[in-house]
């Protein structure tokens, strides 16, 4: 395995070449032509037209339809009360939105400056069969692309708690927000859920599952089918779609069980156990909760 | 660390590093302050917070401790210091008042005790005789009291009051001491460029945030005033009937107190002329504006500030943009027309009438012939004009560490006063019988004394109106009102008000709330910082923020000198830090006067407004 | 061109046969490089005055705009008054060990040095998609919206190359900022002025507030305040792990 990801890294250095090569080619040419167009006017573009102030020939979606005036004080807009606790958590999207619709208009490039095109780009992860459509970006992605759509429930607030509008850390003024992370939009943990590491130790299989999977028939529900646990009753995910998509592939389930995994660690899941776990606690998972957190507990099923 | 905030003014080259070096090496700081600075937090300092304007009372407290407690350095007191007690009096002066008795309470019945001083100031007296017992103690010891406290209603007797105390323990002229106001150990050959026989040919002065004060008033102005100055020259005593301002690189409506006054007067004048690089919010005010060409756009020499031993040499990078010329080039020209060509000549001798054309050569030949004549002559510098051009940089080495008033310690020179001591006791204040006749207009007491500000914290009957005491220190993000249009630097720092955090909460103020800060000379718009490092009662607005005012003349900006008060202290201070100020909050907008969301973070995630 | 994306197979050119090439390699991982010296920085979180030079500088060298900031000071403050403390911490990219950033990017353009580590941004190859931006912990990935680009501190590569260090560390008046091997500066036996000989004790890898280092191993250490420390007495709990 090792050698083959050695072999797409030396074929990326090979581009990084390529592009760079080919992108001094045509600032050289540049230099004795009329100005060419730039690779990347037409973002240029884009960026200007959702950069105009109130946009009213733009297509409305639903959400900016009915929105209110906004107000024009920057201090005030920033300080609003929705962007801190106990305000952000009774924040819908359409509230969100109503200033940040930019968040889901602007697209990603067609291409990179170099002229690389987002059509001919893939990561590895991105190899995963449930990995569709054109590259987006993050917040597309993970709030209206169709397959988040299928198993998820993801609203600006599962991730967002709120920010310090001094400088994004906790403790800069003596009633500032608590508990945030420093210099960071978002607490890691909350991305460390879906994209940790596979815990293939704790689950008592012989190695990861990019290695172990062959001897599972590729099949999460192999076992999964019996050991169940209540994990996905959360309120951020769509328990039912999940069961679908899993059975239907198990890309599925490793997408968000190690199949993108950005960090070192794996998240520390609480233990719920399942009808006929045994009682003894293994070494693992000692310190665990066996609840999720609060804030994600679906309406009434609270303990 | 007296109301000194090294890591937000610049001090002499590198200070800030060489006390990090010093704390390293064991050295203990204090913070005298109303505000926990972020030097104290670097330095790992003991913070004593003061209210603001007190600083002369607890002083004298302290010195109240160490003469009761023997702790002065007597010897030094008797051999080089004049006023300090009864004994070091001048023998004209003896039925005067010395420094000590004055102290000890023998001519008001009132010791200046600690426990009098914590009454005035909000000091604990355990916290004054701790540190009077540390300062008289440990040897040496460095009393850097700095310039905030002395930009005040009768700051002038902090500083002394400063002076006597590091006098009366022996802290003077000795390595690891110190001696402020303006101890200069080491000093640079100033001027490179003509200074002519004519650069003033009219010789009354008054004190300049006055002027408003002055042109709105006039005729009916006393001289003590504006502190008009000198007497005894013809003319003397004769009130200006001021016309016009010629500004040179100067921005008064961002830096002269009480500036709704100013606003008042500027429209009585008949002339206001700016020459500035940049059109500031005084240069609206102004009918002819020169644009002058920046440090990059002319040939010079950067003199360190403001104890530093270095030359920087400051190549002209680009020409001038647009219409601009340097400040010199406009002056040789007015010269020239003005008073022909034997004045313009005189005014710029190396220079002809085309210098307003030409400037480089000319230039050049003033800076090579100060390096040589001046840097190389007399600072025993050996590196020609050519290399300090190619170098950009020159810095001495200094043989030993210079110390201020060393020789006069140690080599018995006498010290540069009438008497030769280091005065405690003034012999030329003792001496005034007239004071509307001296520069200072009213009467400032031969020896350092408390004197009850204008106003301040202690006033029960100014603070059941204004509660608050406004401060406005240097910010660390601007040099006083320069470069505040910088965008880098308006993204990095806030304009804002900082506030305790109980008082806030008593007002309902948080972090973020727009406020509004107002007295009875203005009032302005900014948002609140709520922080525990801020003494109750206390408000600090940073000074220099350019002004914007809305149709109600209210600063949208944040400038505190909308509040600040034009009647100067009697030795010429601006009394920047007396302030009495209410706050609270405002559904009005807080205006910094340009983009804010084109410099801010947030511009990532939201760029319509 | 420059558009051959799998380099196995130099001939794919559409979205199918890429599809179809991705379906042989499915389930490839990711395997960070191991540098044969890791860089990393060092910051006084006590003697640092905050006076934000490094930020400053920082956007000279890159010619950033307000917005974007490769560094950022932040200031810390606790206590009541008039029994206080204040420090800052002060960080830009961290170098990770094993950045989160690079695995997250479609094109290639984040790349990590194999000599020293330095992660960077190939400008040049970014489609603005912003995932590394979302990955890290540490917030470095900045978005420049005029060229819907992300881009991040590169601890200066070029100067780094010319034998000197980076802009920001050459810019601190109080030299508390340095750079160094980072297992070196981990053991205090990397000569810099960042630490005083008697803070050796005070040498940490992670300060209060900041995300767990053990996600990503950032080349960074800290000489913390005694309140900053995340065994500091009155530090706050751990902020609640959200479990699913």
């Amino acid at each position: 395995m090792n050698a083959g990801t050695d072999k797409w890294w030396v074929g990326v250095l090979a581009l990084v070449i390529a592009v760079v090569g080919g992108f001094s080619v045509h600032f050289m040419s540049n230099s004795n032509s009329a100005p060419a167009a730039e690779p990347s006017t037409a973002t240029t573009t884009t960026t200007k037209t959702t950069t105009a102030a109130p946009q009213p020939e733009a297509p409305a979606t639903p959400t900016v339809a009915a929105a209110p005036p906004i107000t024009s004080d920057y201090q005030s807009a920033r300080y609003d009360p929705i962007h801190f606790k106990p305000a952000i958590d009774k924040a819908t999207d359409a509230d969100c939105l109503k200033c940040h619709q930019e968040v889901l208009d602007t697209n990603t490039r067609d291409a990179s400056p170099a002229g690389l095109k987002k059509v001919s780009t893939l990561a590895w992860y991105q190899t995963l069969d449930t990995y569709d459509g054109e590259q987006m970006t993050f917040h597309q992605r993970h709030l209206t692309a169709p397959f988040i759509k299928k198993v998820a429930n993801m609203s600006c607030t599962t991730c967002h708690q709120g920010n310090n509008p001094r400088d994004e850390v906790s403790g800069t003024a003596a009633d500032s927000p608590t508990d945030l992370t420093m210099r960071k939009m978002v607490d890691p943990n909350t991305c460390l859920m879906c994209h940790g590491q596979f815990p293939y130790q704790n689950m008592g299989l012989p190695g990861p599952w990019h290695e172990s999977g062959v001897g599972f028939q590729n099949n999460c529900l192999l076992c999964h089918a019996a050991i169940r646990t209540t994990r996905h009753k959360v309120n951020f995910l769509n328990a039912a779609g999940i069961e679908q998509e899993g059975v239907a592939n198990s890309d599925s389930c490793y997408g968000c069980h190690g199949g993108r995994a950005w960090y070192r660690t794996s998240f520390p899941y609480p233990r719920h156990a399942w009808p006929g776990a045994g009682a003894t606690v293994p070494e693992w998972a000692k310190d665990r909760p066996t609840e999720s957190d609060l804030r994600f507990l679906i309406e009434g099923s609270k303990p | 660390m007296w109301g000194w905030n090294p890591a937000y003014t610049f001090h002499g080259g590198n200070t800030f590093y060489y006390m990090r070096m010093a704390k390293q090496n064991g050295c203990k700081f204090v913070l005298v302050d109303p505000q926990y600075t972020d030097s104290a937090s670097a330095y790992d300092a003991w913070w004593i917070p003061i209210r603001p304007n007190t600083d002369a009372a607890m002083m004298a407290g302290m010195a109240h401790h160490i003469f009761t407690s023997n702790l002065q350095d007597q010897n030094f007191i008797n051999k080089f210091v004049q006023g300090m007690d009864a004994g070091t009096m001048p023998d004209w002066a003896k039925d005067k008042e010395n420094f000590k008795d004055y102290i000890l309470g023998k001519y008001d019945n009132t010791p200046k005790s600690p426990e009098w001083a914590a009454e005035i100031c909000g000091v604990s007296a355990d916290d004054i005789k701790k540190l009077a017992q540390l300062y008289a103690t440990t040897k040496p010891a460095a009393l850097k009291a700095s310039w905030a406290p002395g930009r005040n209603a009768y700051g002038e007797q902090y500083n002394r009051m400063a002076a006597a105390l590091q006098s009366m323990t022996g802290n003077i002229g000795i390595l690891g001491g110190c001696a402020e106001g303006i101890g200069k150990a080491w000093h640079a050959e100033g001027v490179a460029y003509p200074y002519d026989e004519f650069a003033n040919v009219f010789y009354e002065s008054i004190k300049s945030d006055r002027w408003a004060h002055c042109v709105l008033n006039y005729p009916n102005v006393k001289r003590e005033e504006i502190g008009l100055w000198p007497g005894g020259k013809a003319g003397d005593g004769v009130i200006p009937n001021i016309r016009g301002i010629f500004w040179q690189g100067s921005d008064w409506f961002n830096q002269l107190t009480n500036i709704n006054k100013e606003i008042q007067a500027i429209n009585k004048l008949d002339l206001v002329v700016c020459n500035d690089s940049t059109i500031t919010p005084s240069g609206l005010y102004a009918d002819v504006l020169f644009p002058i060409a920046t440090h990059f756009e002319r040939h010079d020499v950067a003199l360190p500030w403001y104890k530093g031993h270095y030359y920087i040499h400051r190549p002209k990078v680009i020409e001038p943009l647009g219409e601009s010329k340097t400040d010199l080039q406009i002056y040789t020209e007015l010269a020239y027309r003005l008073g022909g060509d034997q004045f313009g000549k005189r005014y710029n001798p190396k220079a002809n009438r085309d210098y307003f054309l030409y400037n480089d050569a000319v230039d050049n030949a003033y800076l090579q012939e100060w390096w040589e004549h001046k840097v190389m002559a007399h600072q025993h510098v050996d590196m020609s004009w050519a290399e300090f051009q190619k170098y950009g940089i020159y810095k001495f080495k200094l043989d030993r560490p210079h110390v201020a008033f060393q020789d006069n310690v140690e080599k018995g020179v006498p010290w540069p006063t009438a008497s030769g001591k280091i005065e405690i006791f003034s012999g030329q204040l003792a001496q005034y019988d007239d004071w509307t006749k001296t520069a200072y207009g009213y009467e400032i007491p031969a020896i350092p004394k408390w004197i009850e500000p204008f106003e301040y914290l202690g006033d029960k009957e100014k603070t059941a109106k204004h509660p608050f005491h406004l401060i406005s220190p240097h910010p660390r993000h601007r040099t006083h009102s320069i470069f505040n249009n910088i965008g880098w630097l308006r993204e990095t720092y806030e304009q804002e008000v900082t506030i305790n955090a109980s008082d806030a909460k008593k007002l309902g103020i948080k972090t973020g709330d727009t406020v509004e800060v107002f007295n009875d000379r203005g009032k302005v718009v900014v948002p609140a910082y709520v922080t525990e490092r801020c003494m109750p009662g206390v408000l600090v607005i940073y000074e220099g923020a350019w002004l914007d005012l809305d149709e109600n003349g209210i600063d949208r900006s944040g400038n505190p000198d909308m509040l600040t008060l034009d009647e100067p202290s009697p030795a010429g201070s601006f009394a920047y830090n007396t302030v009495l100020a209410s706050i609270q909050k405002t559904d009005l907008a807080h205006k910094p006067g340009w983009d804010r969301l084109a410099t801010a973070r947030s511009h990532v995630f939201r760029r319509d407004l | 061109m420059a558009n051959e994306p799998v380099p196995k197979n130099p001939v794919l050119q559409d979205k199918a046969t890429i599809k179809e090439a991705i379906v042989r390699h499915k389930k490839e991982v990711y395997t960070p490089v191991v540098p044969t010296q890791q860089l990393g920085f060092i910051h006084n979180n006590v003697d640092c005055i905050g006076c934000r030079a490094c930020e400053i500088a920082c956007k000279d060298k890159n010619g950033l705009a307000p917005g974007p900031r490769f560094r950022r000071v932040m200031y810390v403050e606790g206590g009541t008054y008039p029994a206080v403390y204040a420090y800052k911490v002060n960080m830009s990219c961290n170098h990770c060990a094993e950045p989160a950033c690079l695995p997250t990017c479609p094109t290639g353009a984040i790349y990590k040095r194999k000599k020293d580590g330095i992660v960077d941004i190939d400008s040049s190859l970014c489609i603005g998609c912003r995932r590394c931006e979302a990955a890290c912990p540490y917030g470095a990935p900045q978005f420049i919206p005029e060229q819907n680009i992300v881009s991040k501190c590169n601890m200066c590569v070029d100067e780094i190359d010319a034998g000197r260090k980076p802009y920001c560390v050459m810019a601190c008046m109080m030299r508390v900022l340095d750079i160094g091997p980072i297992d070196k500066l981990r053991e205090a036996t990397y000569p810099t002025k960042a630490m005083a000989p008697h803070e050796k004790d005070k040498l940490v890898r992670q300060v209060k507030s900041m995300a767990d280092p053990e996600l990503t191993n950032p080349s960074i250490v800290f000489i913390a305040h005694s309140n900053g420390r995340v065994d500091a007495v009155d530090a706050p709990k751990e902020p609640p792990k959200e479990p699913k």
